[in-house]
């Protein structure tokens, strides 16, 4: 498989957790306000299944990427700017969901803000990532 | 002190979170060091084109400030690998790319760029 089935790869997994994290944010806090008690429930499990894709297509997105990049992981002009943007979005998220995984319904509502407020951050950096990501790829056309 | 579980859990999640990223850099650290001695190996071993030799003597003049004498980049990006067509390569010599590379226009004839790109086609 050589770097253009990669490159590929990483454009089609990229738009995971670019769109996802901010779907998943969007559930939950619909999810807080929602008048009605079951769909509240499913508006949170709902929210949860994006953040877990997110974070599943953001390992596909970073392995594909390295691949591309010829292992580089920070770079010069855009690719450093694309990059000072991904390592932190990887992190968070990861921290964010193996956090959720482990406290499933039994965090505070506090505790739960927090979640939010760090998925949003996450869902913004993802959404710098994307855009440093797209003038690499334009840089090539 | 009784330590919360909210804040446990956030405490076992940015362990994995931190090994996961570091595991993942690290890996990344290793395998670019492997491929960087495979390809300084796989270069030392091949014979040169005229061409691509000359090519090679621009680099160093004009670019390898930037981009590495090994062309692994530095200030530049690795120019290893590169995924752009002669024409596009050709167009960012020549007109460089603003408030990022200088353009050499002014500098390298066309036969002297036409030795760069064959000298950057060779390193794939």
């Amino acid at each position: 498989m050589g770097k253009e089935f990669w490159l590929r790869v990483h454009g089609g997994s990229t738009h995971f957790p670019i769109v996802l994290l901010g779907v998943s944010v969007l559930f939950d806090v619909l999810g807080l306000w929602w008048p009605d008690r079951s769909a509240r429930r499913g508006l949170h499990f709902a929210g949860f299944g994006a953040a877990l894709i997110a974070v599943g297509g953001t390992f596909v997105a970073v392995a594909s990427g390295l691949l591309i990049s010829n292992w580089s992981t920070l770079g010069t002009g855009s690719l450093l700017r694309h990059h000072i943007f991904v390592w932190p979005v990887f992190g968070i998220s990861i921290a964010l969901v193996v956090w959720r995984l482990l406290m499933r319904e039994r965090a505070s509502s506090r505790a739960f803000g927090i979640y939010l407020i760090g998925m949003f951050a996450a869902s913004a950096l993802v959404l710098a990532a994307g855009y440093w990501g797209g003038e690499l790829a334009l840089a090539g056309q | 002190m009784r330590i919360p579980g909210a804040v446990k859990a956030a405490l076992f999640a940015g362990a994995i979170a931190a090994s996961m990223l570091g595991g993942t850099l690290a890996f990344a650290e290793y395998m670019q060091k492997k491929s960087a001695a495979q390809s300084s190996l796989s270069s030392t071993n091949s014979p040169q084109s005229p061409l691509v030799a000359q090519g090679q003597h621009l680099f160093l003049m004009n670019c390898a400030h930037c981009h590495g004498d090994d062309a692994r980049g530095d200030e530049g990006p690795d120019l290893h690998g590169l995924r752009k067509t002669d024409a596009r390569l050709s167009a960012l010599i020549n007109n460089g790319i603003k408030g990022e590379m200088p353009r050499f226009n002014q500098k390298l004839s066309a036969s002297d760029v036409q030795a760069l790109i064959a000298f950057l086609n060779s390193m794939k």
